[in-house]
């Protein structure tokens, strides 16, 4: 268990397509909640991995409403129970309304290495929409502010498929992004689930939203674009400058353990235990102060869906999947069985075969459900 | 009972002119049922039927009744079903009686159906006494209606009996009216036994149960029964009249309406229209029967599942034990796979037939569009008859085609004259006739294909017409029509589920309308799936799916993972559920939606 995920569940304000756990909050319940994760990690101490902790990401709601004296509390923490290896990626996601220099400067000291933007558009009119505290400006000024103080890994998230987004919109934010000192951009098709205010609208016809066809586009469009300005795909979502891969997050496609801490966050261990923390606040802070896993749900893996995740996850990535290994461990004939589907896959331009590896092809990626499960 | 003190006697009347409220009141005023017992409408005894205020099969119930005088009588009520489909039904109700009251409504005056329904009960000789009912409503105009029945019916009705079935004015004066005007049966009943069949339902313990009515003779216990049709026989084990619920008696004698159960173990021989005859003292000659209850409209049934087939079969089986009016036989189709082809009196029959087999039986059934029964005219000389479409020989075969035809007879306020009029010439309706019934009220009589009739026109007739006309029609003969065979083919392949009959005039517009709704129900594929219409080799009209651009989960994190994972398994398993459609995977839902296409 070399992975440390803390979930940092709190919100200025909620955002319109947002059904994540997060809240508004005080400075004495963030204060409380930081205990409650140093409390939490020490349940876990005899987890220590043998050569340290390799990363550490801190996702959200909005992690850097913590004052950095909390982070730097928190890692010391993780230190004490864990370790850290000697090279490590520690990762804090950031609203770029929230981030003053000052902030910045303190956080670069406490060992934050790599930084996430919730960028999400450089255009204003969407920003508004989407309920967001920032302004296109905003951000770029805190971006190009954290790698003026040394942030040399920063990655900005995109979301696209906005309310009335004209693919012209999208390229210009596509061109913003790259021409900001950035290694790492990750791109969000817009998902509305029922529970977000734009889900509802949406359910009730209310929001004009780009259709099937106009998103495949954007999808591409960001893939084209991104590659030929030195920022190539490694996972469905994900693109980065060579040598920037998201160390933290390629760990879950590669199947590694990994421990979560906080609201809601899930672990994996051994492989073959999937545990979810309670995300309702009170249930969680009782867990944790009688000393018991804070675990809403544990799941243990049949070997077949251990199978499954080991070839859906690792197709999600531009290094596809080994079919020799693959095979080793399930069986020769596993591919040959699937036969029909393959012949049509490959028929129809989703998949590829490299290497030994088997891998989506661009259309794939946009396909990938089709793709994948008919793989499983 | 004296035969003289015997009354059987059945209602006719329009759906929601009071027939069950008035059947009702009678149960209750001769002490048949308690009124703490009442079922709202006993006579309607299937779900489905007090569900949609008609009544399908047909009930007996027997009824004591002291009339004012002071005399002891029996009075049988056969009850008639009032839809247009249902006209079969009523006729042999009709051979069961010696008069029928003429039930309607106040306010609303004659009805198509219950002209219908009157002119078959005068036919068979029936003493009609006309029962003005509802005359407790506001817009009451009982005299008016009395007029029209003169003069639309021709009958006398200045005897007519005013009654609320509601409140129960006037109910004593239709059973006093009962007793007095209606003959009491005149059959012979030293005379060897002749009764006939005229309904039968299957029970699971006693075998096939047939309702008869006794003409001649005398039927008891022990009695060991001849079907003259099948010459087959029984033991009689049990004899018993209808109060509602059945009711053993010792015998049943001529003039008397009852059941017999004799360890029938097949319903077959329980033909309705069959005479019942004494084996050791048998009649010399069956009673006239009914003619055979004709199909008019058809479709395909067919299991979801297909293991579901035999249990299919096997509902169909026991349905048709208390339907004879149902035909089915096995047919075979390729985007459908085993079901039947089934005949059906008209579009209600076929709905609650449907819904019986979903409910009842608890199947997952699809079904094809109904069609109609077309008679092929080959250029080889051949003639033949087909219910399913896609049994059509090739167009170069054929030298014409005949389609059914029916006379519609429309009552309506005179003000839809006009929208009436669009309507039926849409359908290719033939003008015949226009009366004035009444100073507000005409009657129009029109001959249309009957497969213009059973696609919606009585919900449109309907509609354009606030919902005051009625309408009934009858079988009038094959005409020769300029007919076409309309194919549909996704990505190439011939649907031979989707193919209809239609006139070529229509052809193009249906067509379209097909494809177009189609487009809209075939999800997106791989690849592009083109649908096309055509009329043999030619193309009239065509649609297309563009493919599948974009289905793909993006955030894929520590938490998400095994709701991704259960999401793919999910996906895979509506995959082994797909249907095919040629080389087209279409999801169930959409598939039946696809096959239920009408107009």
């Amino acid at each position: 268990m070399r992975f440390l995920y803390v979930h940092i569940p709190f919100c200025v304000k909620k955002c319109n397509y947002c059904d994540f756990v997060s809240g508004k909050s005080s400075p004495e319940e963030r204060r409380d909640y930081v205990e409650l994760l140093k409390k939490e990690a020490s349940l876990y101490k005899d987890e220590r991995p043998e050569d340290g902790l390799l990363t550490i990401y801190f996702g959200g709601g909005t992690p850097s409403l913590l004052p950095v004296a909390q982070i730097e509390e928190l890692l010391a923490a993780f230190k004490e129970y864990f370790g850290f290896a000697s090279s490590m990626e520690i990762t804090l996601e950031v609203n770029p309304e929230s981030v003053s220099r000052r902030y910045l400067k303190q956080l670069k000291r406490t060992g934050v290495n790599r930084l996430s933007f919730g960028v999400q558009s450089f255009r204003n009119h969407h920003l508004k929409a989407m309920g967001r505290l920032h302004r296109s400006e905003d951000a770029v000024k805190a971006v190009n502010e954290a790698a003026d103080l040394g942030f040399e890994n920063i990655n900005i998230d995109l979301i696209y498929g906005l309310p009335a987004q004209t693919l012209e919109e999208w390229r210009e934010s596509l061109e913003k992004a790259v021409s900001l000192p950035v290694k790492h951009i990750s791109t969000y098709g817009l998902k509305l689930s029922d529970k977000s205010l734009w889900g509802k609208l949406a359910a009730e016809g209310r929001l004009t939203l780009p259709s099937q066809d106009e998103n495949a586009d954007m999808q591409l469009l960001a893939m084209d674009f991104l590659e030929k300005n030195g920022f190539p795909r490694y996972e469905i979502a994900n693109f980065a400058a060579l040598g920037y891969p998201c160390r933290h997050n390629t760990a879950y496609w590669l199947r590694k353990d990994y421990l979560g801490l906080g609201l809601n966050a899930s672990s994996l261990f051994n492989g073959k235990v999937r545990a979810v923390n309670e995300s309702d606040m009170v249930r969680y802070r009782q867990k944790v102060e009688n000393g018991s896993l804070p675990w809403a749900v544990r799941e243990v893996l049949s070997d077949d869906e251990i199978r499954e995740e080991e070839l859906f996850l690792p197709l999600r990535t531009i290094w596809g999947l080994d079919i020799a290994s693959f095979s080793r461990k399930y069986g020769s004939d596993y591919f040959a069985q699937k036969k029909g589907q393959m012949v049509k896959l490959f028929n129809a331009g989703l998949l590829t075969f490299e290497d030994g590896q088997l891998k989506l092809t661009k259309k794939g990626v946009l396909l990938n459900n089709e793709v994948l499960s008919s793989l499983i | 009972m004296k035969q003289e003190n015997i009354r059987n006697f059945c209602i006719i009347a329009h759906i929601d002119h009071g027939k069950s409220t008035l059947a009702d009141r009678i149960l209750e005023m001769t002490d048949t049922v308690a009124k703490r017992d009442m079922e709202e409408q006993i006579l309607d005894s299937m779900d489905l039927e007090r569900e949609r205020g008609i009544t399908i099969k047909l009930q007996a119930v027997r009824m004591r009744y002291k009339s004012k005088e002071g005399t002891e009588y029996e009075l049988n009520l056969i009850d008639t079903p009032g839809h247009v489909d249902f006209n079969y039904e009523v006729s042999r109700s009709l051979a069961a009686c010696e008069g029928a009251l003429l039930v309607v409504d106040a306010a609303q005056g004659i009805e198509a159906q219950t002209l219908a329904n009157t002119y078959l009960a005068l036919e068979s000789d029936l003493e009609i006494i006309p029962v003005i009912n509802k005359i407790d409503l506001p817009n009451a105009d009982p005299d008016a209606v009395m007029e029209q029945i003169e003069e639309v019916i021709g009958i006398d009705a200045e005897e007519s009996i005013f009654v609320s079935a509601k409140t129960g004015e006037g109910v004593d004066d239709v059973l006093e009216a009962i007793v007095e005007r209606i003959p009491s049966p005149r059959g012979d009943r030293s005379a060897p036994l002749q009764a006939l069949i005229f309904d039968s339902r299957f029970d699971s313990y006693r075998g096939a149960i047939p309702y008869i009515r006794v003409i001649n003779g005398e039927l008891k216990k022990g009695t060991k029964i001849e079907m003259m049709d099948t010459a087959k026989t029984f033991d009689v084990t049990e004899v018993g009249v209808f109060s509602p619920q059945p009711k053993l008696v010792d015998k049943l004698s001529a003039g008397d309406v009852g059941y017999l159960a004799a360890s029938i173990k097949n319903v077959k021989d329980t033909r309705v229209g069959d005479t019942v005859t004494d084996a050791a003292f048998p009649a010399e000659e069956p009673l006239p029967g009914y003619r055979k209850a004709m199909s008019m409209v058809y479709c395909g049934i067919y299991p979801i599942e297909n293991n579901d087939y035999d249990n299919l079969k096997d509902a169909l089986d026991k349905l048709a034990l208390n339907d004879a009016s149902l035909e089915y036989e096995p047919e075979t189709s390729a985007a459908l796979g085993f079901g039947f082809r089934c005949g059906f009196l008209g579009l209600l029959h076929m709905e609650i037939f449907e819904e019986r087999l979903e409910r009842e039986y608890n199947l997952d059934l699809i079904t094809t569009a109904p069609s109609v029964d077309y008679m092929v005219y080959q250029t080889d000389g051949q003639i033949f008859h087909i219910a399913n479409p896609s049994d059509m020989p090739e167009i170069q075969k054929i030298d014409h085609l005949e389609e059914p035809f029916v006379r519609a007879t429309i009552m309506s306020p005179k003000d839809y004259i006009g929208a009436i009029m669009e309507l039926v010439q849409d359908r290719r309706g033939v003008f015949g006739n226009m009366e004035y019934i009444s100073t507000s009220r005409v009657m129009l009589t029109y001959d249309i294909p009957l497969s213009e009739v059973i696609y919606d026109f009585f919900d449109q007739l309907k509609s354009r017409t606030r919902g005051y006309a009625s309408l009934d029609y009858e079988f009038v003969g094959y005409r020769k029509s300029d007919l076409v065979k309309l194919d549909i083919l996704v990505n190439g392949d011939l649907v031979d589920a989707l193919s209809a009959i239609v006139h070529k005039d229509s052809a193009y517009k249906r067509g379209r309308q097909l494809t177009q709704k189609l487009r809209k129900l075939i999800p997106r594929q791989l690849f592009e799936v083109s649908i096309q219409a055509a009329i043999g080799s030619k193309i009239i009209a065509r649609e297309s799916v563009k493919a599948l651009r974009k289905n793909v989960i993006e955030k894929c994190y520590g938490g998400d993972i095994s709701r991704k994972r259960k999401l793919l398994e999910k996906q895979k398993e509506g995959k082994k559920r797909m249907k095919q459609m040629g080389n087209v995977e279409i999801p169930q839902e959409a598939f039946m939606a696809v096959l239920q296409l009408e107009d």
